[in-house]
């Protein structure tokens, strides 16, 4: 290494000490090969799975292109005062016994390493380099010493990836196993750094390093808060092991070596900084389904809703983070609302949706008094009694006092504190995002999972989160309006739910959001409106606002997913059957045309959809001729084939609505739609004979659909189906019989009237 | 042969010194056979010391073995007694933190006037570079790093390094604990004997 002049610092080019770990953080946008690569490394999962992983890679990926980035400031590094210093260090590092060495270390120790400037500069001079050949040596103290320097330094990204590069993992996998327990601890902690990389991870989880990892998690949990050297060495396992969870082969060797149970066991003490990387890594495993059940059966989800009252809001957004993972689980969920995590989440909910609520709160006080969203009102406590009830029944509205009172008393601290913050906000409270949406998002993550167990949303109503959640759809974030609009969509199915929702003007937001393009939002929005609209006022309230073509556009979507629901939801809104909807219906342009061809589509949840709306529809006779127009006779034949049970009564029902007539009888036969359809009475599901008797009925009532059916012998099947507890059944299939007995009549009469008028020439024989 | 009086299976003598050490009674007596093996020279003279150091524990600064003879040899008489021996490698193998600072900072301190001086660091780390680096003044390099460790050790900035200046130092940054030179075992060499010494040295295995 050639000694330096140090160049004449231009002036204001002075050491750039530069922000710290916050841009270790951003999350650069991958480029499409990147992403690409990743998505190839990984092994194929769950769709939920892979996203979730995607978000978590992204922000450590992206340093990959940082690396590019960084290289193009050595001047900057090099015009430090520190740089020469470091430099110095480096030099002494080599030049003596170990001694010398540790002097050296001592005063690299100093240089302020955790700065980037001072990292990159380390790295230029090769620090890197002889501070892992310290590492082979047997000598403790510099080992010591060398870990130290190198915990500080591996902050930077370049200088992880030099690390690894130089062949640091072995050498650091080697000193995990070494005997002294602080050298354990930081060659843990120096690996949780380098495995951010995934090159790094992917190798140690080869190299089998998690075996070792996990094994300096053993130990007796309850003397770890004494013995620093121990505690420092589990919570630098702690970290390596949550930086190799990001990627499933890590998880994978986590719990094949037993890291879970560890890990759980660990739940209880009360450090911090041990808590975060733990929680971590139970985050990151919940991606798996597998892990789910275990983490359920461990109980663990106790541990965790305790953690969500810390003072570190780190450890807050992650244990939600994790929560609202497990609370897919029925299992989990019903613990949840059991032992009371349910409330703390609601609580949560509340504090982070201050500034939504106050929002509505000031732009309806009405409804904010109504829903039990006021508190400590201003001006002495809004009169509980005077509240004039909305609820239908009684027993709603003195549950929502008693709710009210509550809040009184629950919401006297927490607001107060927020309130100096936000007064800035209050006024301006639709478009504000909170500082951290994460938390929010994971919260409303976890009360959606939640709410999907019909049970829970009682449980949801009494604790006045559908107001909140109302209150949130003018969210900015997009994932966290996906989830608030999917509690909503669940919830909606309760009636006072869906009351409060259109009252709160959730309607119109809804609708709004159907503007939006992504798939997640969409697809919980048109399942959202499709509960809504079993509702007559939200109904009223959704086609007044233009919603019913809102929700048609999106049969155009190419999400699959996203077209069935919409599909489901059209359904829904027609199940009034009006004239003006069937108006309606006929004045979208080409909607007809592409709810028929959607029966051409692939996806099995899309076709049910569309039958059942097609089921709808064709109550209207002008539309019905529309749709046969388009061709959706032959397209429903070409279905009858089919041989799914789910898709069998929608169809049914679809041909059963469109077959009122002799002459789409005949079209129905002649695409050949009769034969299929009897096979479909072989089955005992209620629900697929009911619709198949009445399409057979009404097909029946074309003679030459008789025929076919007497040959395919649906007659004893129908026979059997008069045997049938259902009336409608019982029905169908008697005048089914009927129609076929009746040509089988009449073509005995015909028979006989030619025989008669052909016997006085005697030679033909008659035919039965 | 056994030549003390020995039941319970150590000496009488190994008892009496145990109780200042932190060893078992039976190691007591293994060191014991280490520092006297003949049975006929109980005063250890500096050769045997140094011949012990350099083959059981790798030690090569003859200028550092000799002042850690004379800490060795409390009593300043010339020659390291059984019972210093013993004392004297307790703290070595096996003493604590303050132990070892104590130790360390008797041996550093050369004219045992209760303070390191500049002069005293410069002469011990020069002896440590050993790979100059191309283009330096060896006198320049340790100088620099003198005030280097100066600026570290020395707490009540008076120009030398006094005991509670060191012991404050050390206690806060472990590493500078043999800052000046390595005075005690290195750890393999430490693992290997305190595994070992007991079979070999032992009176079992003269018995």
């Amino acid at each position: 290494m050639a000694s330096r002049r140090p160049s004449l610092a231009v002036p204001g080019r002075d050491s750039n000490q530069s922000s710290v770990d916050g841009r270790r953080r951003s999350s650069v946008r991958l480029s499409q090969g990147q992403v690409e690569e990743l998505k190839s490394a990984e092994e194929d999962g769950a769709q939920d799975g892979d996203d979730d992983q995607e978000d978590d890679e992204d922000s450590d990926e992206g340093e990959e292109e940082e690396e590019d980035l960084y290289q193009m400031d050595p001047q900057t590094a090099e015009t430090s005062p520190d740089y020469w210093q470091i430099h110095k260090m480096v030099k002494y590092l080599k030049a003596g016994n170990a001694t010398c060495t540790a002097v050296a270390l001592v005063g690299l120790k100093d240089c302020g390493l955790h700065q980037e400037v001072c990292q990159l500069a380390l790295k230029m001079v090769g620090g890197l380099e002889v501070l892992l050949n310290i590492l082979r040596t047997n000598n403790l103290r510099c080992n010591i010493g060398a870990l130290q320097v190198l915990e500080s330094a591996c902050g930077h990204v370049t200088t992880r990836a030099t690390v690894y590069k130089l062949g640091g993992l072995q050498v650091l996998q080697g000193l995990v196993g070494h005997n002294s327990v602080e050298v354990k601890g930081l060659a843990a902690s120096v690996l949780a750094q380098v495995c951010a990389l995934s090159t790094a991870r992917s190798a140690l989880i080869r190299d089998d390093g998690i075996p070792k990892l996990v094994s300096l998690l053993c130990g007796d949990p309850n003397t770890l808060c004494n013995d620093s050297e121990m505690g420092a060495a589990v919570e630098g396992a702690a970290r390596a092991l949550w930086a190799c969870s990001v990627s499933r082969a890590g998880r994978n060797a986590l719990l094949r070596a037993g890291g879970l149970e560890l890990m759980g066991r660990l739940l209880c003490i009360q450090k911090t900084s041990l808590l975060i990387p733990v929680v971590g890594v139970i985050h990151q495993c919940l991606t798996e389904t597998a892990f789910r059940e275990r983490v359920e059966q461990a109980g663990y989800t106790s541990s965790l809703v305790k953690l969500l009252h810390s003072p570190s809001k780190q450890l807050q957004v992650l244990a939600t983070k994790a929560i609202a993972r497990c609370s897919v689980l029925e299992t989990t969920s019903n613990r949840l609302v059991k032992e009371g995590g349910l409330e703390v989440l609601v609580n949560l909910l509340k504090q982070e949706a201050e500034p939504f609520t106050r929002a509505i709160i000031e732009r309806d006080p009405a409804f904010a008094r109504d829903t039990g969203l006021i508190n400590d009102a201003p001006g002495g406590g809004v009169n509980v009694s005077r509240k004039a009830s909305m609820m239908p029944d009684a027993g709603a509205a003195s549950q929502v006092q008693e709710q009210v009172s509550k809040d009184n008393g629950e919401n006297g601290e927490p607001p107060e504190g927020q309130d100096q913050d936000e007064d800035t906000d209050a006024g301006g409270g639709e478009g504000t995002t909170v500082g951290d949406s994460e938390l929010l998002e994971a919260v409303s993550e976890a009360i959606w999972h939640v709410s999907m167990v019909p049970e829970h949303v009682t449980a949801l109503k009494d604790l006045t989160t559908v107001p909140i959640l109302v209150a949130l759809l003018h969210h900015d974030d997009e994932k966290v309006l996906t989830n608030v609009v999917g509690a909503l969509g669940e919830a909606s199915c309760d009636q006072e739910c869906c009351m409060i929702l259109l009252r709160g003007g959730g309607v119109t937001t809804l609708i709004q959001l159907l503007r939006r393009t992504s798939d997640k939002l969409l697809l919980n929005v048109t399942r959202a409106l499709g509960s809504c609209a079993a509702d007559n006022d939200a109904l009223d309230a959704l086609l007044q606002q233009d919603g019913l073509r809102l929700l048609w556009s999106h049969l155009k979507n190419p999400n699959c997913r996203v077209q069935a629901s919409a599909a489901n939801a059209i359904c829904t809104c027609l199940q009034r059957e009006t004239e003006e909807l069937a108006e309606v219906v006929r004045s979208l342009v080409g909607g007809i045309e592409l709810l028929v061809s959607l029966l051409e589509s692939d996806s099995e949840a899309v076709l049910s959809a569309v039958c059942a709306a097609i089921a709808k529809i064709a109550q209207d006779p002008q539309n019905l001729a529309i749709m046969t127009d388009y061709g959706a006779v032959t397209s429903l034949s070409k279905l009858a084939v089919r041989e799914n049970d789910s898709l069998r009564p929608y169809l049914a029902e679809a041909i059963a609505a469109c077959c009122v007539s002799r002459e789409t009888g005949l079209l129905f036969g002649q695409a050949g739609a009769v034969a299929p359809l009897v096979q479909y009475l072989e089955t005992d599901d209620s629900k697929i004979r009911r619709p198949t008797c009445r399409a057979l009925h009404r097909l029946s009532l074309e003679p030459e659909n008789c025929v076919t059916l007497h040959q395919s012998g649906a007659v004893p099947l129908l026979l059997e189906m008069l045997g049938s507890e259902d009336e409608v059944v019982q029905e169908a299939a008697a005048d089914c019989l009927r129609n076929i007995r009746l040509l089988a009549l009449q073509r005995c009469k015909m028979q006989t009237t030619r025989s008669a008028r052909s016997t006085p020439r005697g030679n033909h024989s008659s035919r039965r | 042969m056994a030549k003390n009086a020995t039941y319970k299976g150590y000496s009488k003598q190994a008892e009496k010194i145990a109780k200042n050490t932190h060893f078992t009674c039976e190691e007591v007596d293994a060191l014991l056979a280490l520092h006297d093996s003949t049975g006929n020279s109980p005063r250890m003279d500096g050769n045997r010391f140094r011949d012990i150091m350099h083959g059981i524990f790798g030690m090569t600064d003859e200028v550092l073995m000799e002042c850690m003879y004379q800490v060795f040899d409390m009593d300043q008489d010339g020659a390291v007694g059984p019972e210093e021996f013993v004392v004297g490698m307790s703290v070595f193998l096996r003493g604590t933190l303050e132990e070892k600072i104590d130790y360390c900072f008797s041996v550093y301190d050369h004219n045992g006037d209760g303070y390191v001086s500049r002069d005293e660091m410069f002469h011990q780390l020069k002896t440590a570079v050993v790979n100059l680096p191309p283009g330096e003044e060896l006198d320049e390099v340790v100088k620099d790093m003198v005030e280097m460790v100066c600026r570290k050790l020395d707490i009540d900035h008076d120009g030398r390094v006094s005991f509670s200046d060191y012991a404050t130092a050390v206690a806060a940054e472990p590493l500078l604990l043999e800052v000046f030179g390595t005075v005690l075992p290195e750890n393999q060499e430490r693992e290997a004997f305190l595994s070992t010494f007991l079979e070999k040295y032992g009176l079992r295995s003269q018995m």
